[in-house]
C-alpha cells in the first residue's frame, strides 16, 4: 500500500468532486435548510468560497514541502510531538469521517430500499467493500474517480431534466433573506465535506507524480465540484420548498422522489442511487484509506493488515452506532461535527501556514 | 491473508442477496387507487380504502366492456392510516405495494376536519411517487373507488390520466403530492386539490334513455380550497379558471368570447404562451399587488360572419379576451381571497421576495387578517398574433358587398 504510490493529475483533479459531492447535496443540504431554511444554497456558497481559499492555501502548503503529507509538514513545523499529535487527531478525524461518509450510503438504502435488512448488515457490507478497497491501495480507489465522476454528471443530469418544470423561482427567493451574517455563521455545515477534500489533499499530495499547475488544477476542480453540488440545494428549493427541504434526512433522496422523466418513465430513485454509489465510495474508501494512512505515519507500522484489520471492526461499530438513530447521526453532523471539521480543516492549514511563514521555511526548506 | 479475505467475502453473500427485502411479484398487490375518509362507526379513526390491480382479470373483453373484477376493492378502520394499512392484511392475500399508486381521494368529511394524517402519511411513506394525484371527492372516497373513470379497465389508472389531461380543459390546476405538500409546509401558501363529484355517462351511443344506459362515471369538478390543513369549500370550474391564468402554468387556454359585430356569436381564442406576473407594492405597509398575465392568441374558431378587416377583428377580440380573463380572476379573487380567505396564489410569498425586510419584521405575524383585505389589481394583454390559415375573417359573401381584393390586410 506504501510503495511508490502514484496518482496522476487528471486523478487528483477527479477526486475532488467525488469527496465533496455525496454528503453535500442531500443530508448536508438538510442540516443547512433545517438552520437557515431558503438561503441555504447561498450559505453553502459562502462556505465553498472560504473553503476554495483554505484548500489553496493547503495546496500552496504541500507544493513547498511536496514530498510531505500534512502529518509529515507538521511534524516539520511544529516539531516531533505536535506533529505526532496532529497525527493522532488526523487519525480519528479520518475515521469519524469515514463512518459519516459510509452512513451517507446506508441511510439511503436504510430508509428507501432496503428497510427489512438489518442496519447492521448494510454497514458490514458496505464496510467490507471499503475495506477492500484500503486493502487494494489508494490507487485503485482513485481508478473510480473517473466512473464517480461520470456518476456524478449523469446523477445532476437526471435529477435536472426529471425536476425543472416543477421547478419555481420564487421558492429561490429572496436572497439572503436571513442576512448575510446567516449564511456565513451557517456555512459551517459544509465544512463536514470541505474537510474531508481538505485534509485529503494533504495526505495525497505528495503521491502526484507531475506537480506542475497543481495549484490551477486544485481551483478548477473545487470550482467544478462547487457548481455540481450547488446545483442540489438551489433545484431542492425552487421544486419542494424550504419547509419540505427542512423536513427529510436524505434530501437529495426526497428530491429524487419528485423527479419524472415523461409518464413513462415515473421514477428511477434505484438508477440515480446507482450513479450515485461510485462516488460515495470514493469518498468512504478515500477517508478509510487516509485514516490508516494517517496511522501508519503515527506508529511507523509498515504491515498493513495489522492496522486495516482492527480498523474494520473498530470503523464498523463507529459506523453502526453513528446512524443506527437516524436522528442521533444528524444531530452529530449538525454539532459538533461541523464545528470540529470547520475548525480542523480552516485552522490546520492557517496555523501551519502561519508558522512557515514565521520561520520562513516554505521558501528554502528542501525535500 | 487473500483467502481470508475471499472467504470473508464470500460469507458475506449468504446474508446478502435481498432476501430481507425480496418480494416475489405474484405476491404483491399493486396500489392503484387509495381514498381516506373518517370511519363512519367511530369519527376518530380513519378508514381507508384500497382499489388494487387484479392482475388475473385484467384487461377489456372483446365488445370493449370492462371487466368488473380488473380490480380489487378492500376497506378497513384504524386510529392511524397505517394501522388501518396493516388491517388490510387480515383478508388481502396480497402484500400491499404503494408504489404505483396513482390517486389518492381525502373524504369531505375528512378534508373539512384535518388532511395532516394524509398529507404525512404518503409523504413518509418512502414507496409512494411525489407525484401521485390527490383529490377531495363530495361525498365518500370509499365510492369513488368503486365508480369507473375514464375508459381504461383499471379506474384507479384511468382516473391518474384523467388527472394527467386537466390541463386541456383550463379549469384546473394540477394537484400532486410534491405541490400539495410543498404548499402544506409552506409558511406562506395555502393549497387547492381536484374536486371529483359523479356523473352519468352513456354507455351506448345515441340513447335518450338516460336511466337505463348511463354509467356512473368520476368527473373532476373545480377545486376544493384549504386554509392550512382544513378544506373552506369548493371552486367551481368557471371559479377555478381564474386561477389557471395565474398558477396552472398550462402551455394553451382557450377562450369563447362574442364575436365583434354579433354578441350572440363566439369565436374560439386558443391562447398559448402564457405568463403570470405578480409584484407587490407597500403603501403604509401594506401590500397592493398587480396581477399582469401576457400572452399570444390563435383564432381558432368563428361561430358568425364578420365585416371588419383582420386587423379590426382581432383588435376588437383583444380587448374582449383581456377584459374576460380580469373577469375570471377576479372572480377566482374574490372566493379564495374574500370568502375563503385560503393564499392559494402565493401573494405571500411575493411579498416576502420583494420586501423581505418588512416582511420578516411585522408584515408576516399580521399576513392572516391582512390577505383578506389587500387590494390586487388584475391586468391582461393578450396579443392575437395569427388568425390560424385565415387570413381574413368570416365573410358573408351571400349578404354582404365587400371586396376583399381591396382590403389592404
Amino acid at each position: 500500500m506504501m510503495t511508490k504510490i502514484q496518482i496522476s493529475r487528471t486523478q487528483y483533479f477527479l477526486i475532488l468532486p467525488n469527496l465533496l459531492f455525496a454528503k453535500a447535496i442531500g443530508i448536508t443540504a438538510g442540516v443547512t435548510a433545517r438552520k437557515v431554511g431558503g438561503d441555504t444554497w447561498t450559505a453553502m456558497t459562502v462556505g465553498f468560497v472560504v473553503g476554495i481559499l483554505i484548500i489553496m492555501i493547503m495546496t500552496y502548503l504541500n507544493s513547498k514541502f511536496p514530498e510531505h503529507t500534512v502529518i509529515k509538514l507538521s511534524e516539520t513545523l511544529l516539531g516531533k510531538w505536535i506533529g505526532i499529535f496532529i497525527g493522532i487527531i488526523l487519525t480519528l478525524f479520518f475515521a469519524v469521517a469515514f463512518a459519516a461518509s459510509a452512513n451517507v450510503m446506508t441511510m439511503h438504502l436504510k430508509e428507501y430500499f432496503l428497510l427489512e435488512t438489518p442496519f447492521w448488515l448494510i454497514c458490514l457490507v458496505y464496510i467490507l467493500l471499503c475495506m477492500y478497497g484500503v486493502f487494494l491501495g489508494i490507487e485503485n480507489i482513485i481508478r473510480f474517480s473517473l466512473i464517480g465522476f461520470l456518476g456524478i454528471l449523469l446523477t445532476n443530469i437526471s435529477m435536472i431534466f426529471g425536476t425543472i418544470n416543477d421547478f419555481e423561482f420564487i421558492n429561490v427567493l429572496p436572497l439572503f433573506d436571513r442576512g448575510f451574517a446567516a449564511s456565513i455563521t451557517n456555512s459551517i455545515y459544509i465544512f463536514s465535506d470541505l474537510a474531508m477534500a481538505i485534509l485529503a489533499v494533504g495526505m495525497i499530495y505528495p503521491m502526484v507524480d507531475k506537480k506542475e499547475h497543481i495549484a490551477s488544477i486544485t481551483f478548477w476542480a473545487m470550482i467544478i465540484s462547487m457548481l455540481l453540488i450547488l446545483i442540489w440545494p438551489l433545484f431542492e428549493l425552487g421544486v419542494m420548498g424550504a419547509g419540505a427541504m427542512k423536513q427529510y434526512v436524505v434530501v437529495c433522496m426526497q428530491q429524487v422522489r419528485c423527479a419524472q422523466l415523461t409518464r413513462y418513465f415515473p421514477r428511477y430513485e434505484l438508477i440515480m442511487v446507482s450513479f450515485f454509489t461510485f462516488c460515495t465510495f470514493v469518498q468512504s474508501a478515500t477517508m478509510f484509506y487516509c485514516s490508516v494512512y494517517s496511522f501508519k505515519q503515527v506508529t511507523g507500522i509498515k504491515k498493513d493488515w495489522y492496522i486495516v484489520l482492527p480498523f474494520t471492526a473498530v470503523l464498523f461499530l463507529m459506523t453502526y452506532f453513528m446512524a443506527h438513530d437516524h436522528n442521533d447521526y444528524i444531530r452529530f453532523l449538525t454539532y459538533p461535527w461541523a464545528h470540529i471539521c470547520a475548525a480542523l480543516s480552516i485552522g490546520l492549514p492557517l496555523v501551519l501556514l502561519a508558522v512557515a511563514l514565521v520561520k520562513k521555511k516554505a521558501g528554502n526548506v528542501q525535500n | 491473508m487473500r483467502r481470508i479475505f475471499c472467504l470473508i467475502m464470500l460469507i458475506s453473500l449468504i446474508f446478502v442477496g435481498g432476501c430481507w427485502d425480496m418480494r416475489e411479484i405474484n405476491e404483491i398487490g399493486l396500489v392503484m387507487a387509495v381514498g381516506i375518509d373518517k370511519s363512519p362507526t367511530n369519527s376518530e379513526n380513519f378508514l381507508v380504502t384500497v382499489q388494487l390491480a387484479n392482475p388475473q382479470e385484467g384487461g377489456s373483453s372483446g365488445d370493449g366492456k370492462k371487466s368488473q373484477s380488473s380490480v380489487w376493492i378492500a376497506s378497513a378502520e384504524g386510529k392511524t392510516i397505517f394501522e388501518a394499512i396493516r388491517k388490510l392484511a387480515r383478508f388481502s392475500s396480497n402484500r400491499i405495494m404503494w408504489a404505483h399508486n396513482n390517486v389518492i381521494i381525502i373524504g369531505e368529511s375528512l378534508a373539512q376536519d384535518d388532511i395532516t394524517s394524509v398529507m404525512d402519511f404518503f409523504t413518509h411513506n418512502y414507496e409512494l411517487r411525489m407525484k401521485t394525484w390527490v383529490a377531495v371527492g363530495k361525498g365518500n372516497a370509499s365510492e369513488f373507488l368503486a365508480a369507473s373513470a375514464g375508459m381504461g379497465a383499471v379506474p384507479g389508472q384511468s382516473l391518474g390520466d384523467v388527472f394527467r389531461y386537466q390541463k386541456f380543459t383550463g379549469l384546473n390546476i394540477p394537484s400532486n403530492m410534491l405541490k400539495v405538500y410543498g404548499d402544506f409546509n409552506s409558511e406562506h401558501n395555502n393549497t387547492v386539490l381536484y374536486a371529483l363529484t359523479f356523473n352519468e355517462a352513456l354507455t351506448q351511443p345515441g340513447l335518450k334513455n338516460k336511466g337505463e344506459n348511463t354509467n356512473e362515471q368520476i368527473e373532476v369538478s373545480g377545486m376544493a380550497v384549504f386554509n392550512k390543513n382544513r378544506m373552506q369549500g369548493y371552486l367551481s370550474a368557471d371559479e377555478s379558471r381564474g386561477l389557471v391564468w395565474v398558477l396552472g402554468q398550462n402551455s394553451n387556454i382557450v377562450v369563447s368570447v362574442p364575436e365583434p359585430e354579433n354578441s350572440s356569436k363566439f369565436a374560439a381564442i386558443e391562447v398559448t404562451g402564457i405568463k403570470a406576473e405578480i409584484s407587490s407594492v407597500l403603501i403604509n405597509d401594506i401590500p397592493e399587488f398587480t396581477v399582469k398575465i401576457t400572452g399570444t392568441g390563435n383564432i381558432s374558431e368563428e361561430d358568425g360572419f364578420s365585416d371588419l378587416s383582420i386587423d379590426q377583428f382581432k383588435s376588437e377580440l383583444e380587448a374582449s379576451i383581456e377584459q374576460q380573463i380580469v373577469s375570471e380572476i377576479e372572480l377566482s379573487l374574490n372566493k379564495v381571497q374574500k370568502e375563503y380567505q385560503s393564499d392559494v396564489l402565493s401573494l405571500g410569498k411575493v411579498v416576502h421576495a420583494e420586501h423581505k425586510n418588512e416582511w420578516n419584521e411585522r408584515i408576516k405575524y399580521q399576513w392572516e387578517d391582512l390577505y383578506s383585505e389587500v387590494e390586487v389589481k388584475v391586468e391582461a394583454k393578450i396579443d392575437i398574433e395569427s388568425s390560424a390559415l385565415n387570413q381574413i375573417p368570416l365573410r358573408d359573401y351571400k349578404e354582404t358587398n365587400i371586396n376583399d381584393d381591396q382590403d389592404p390586410n
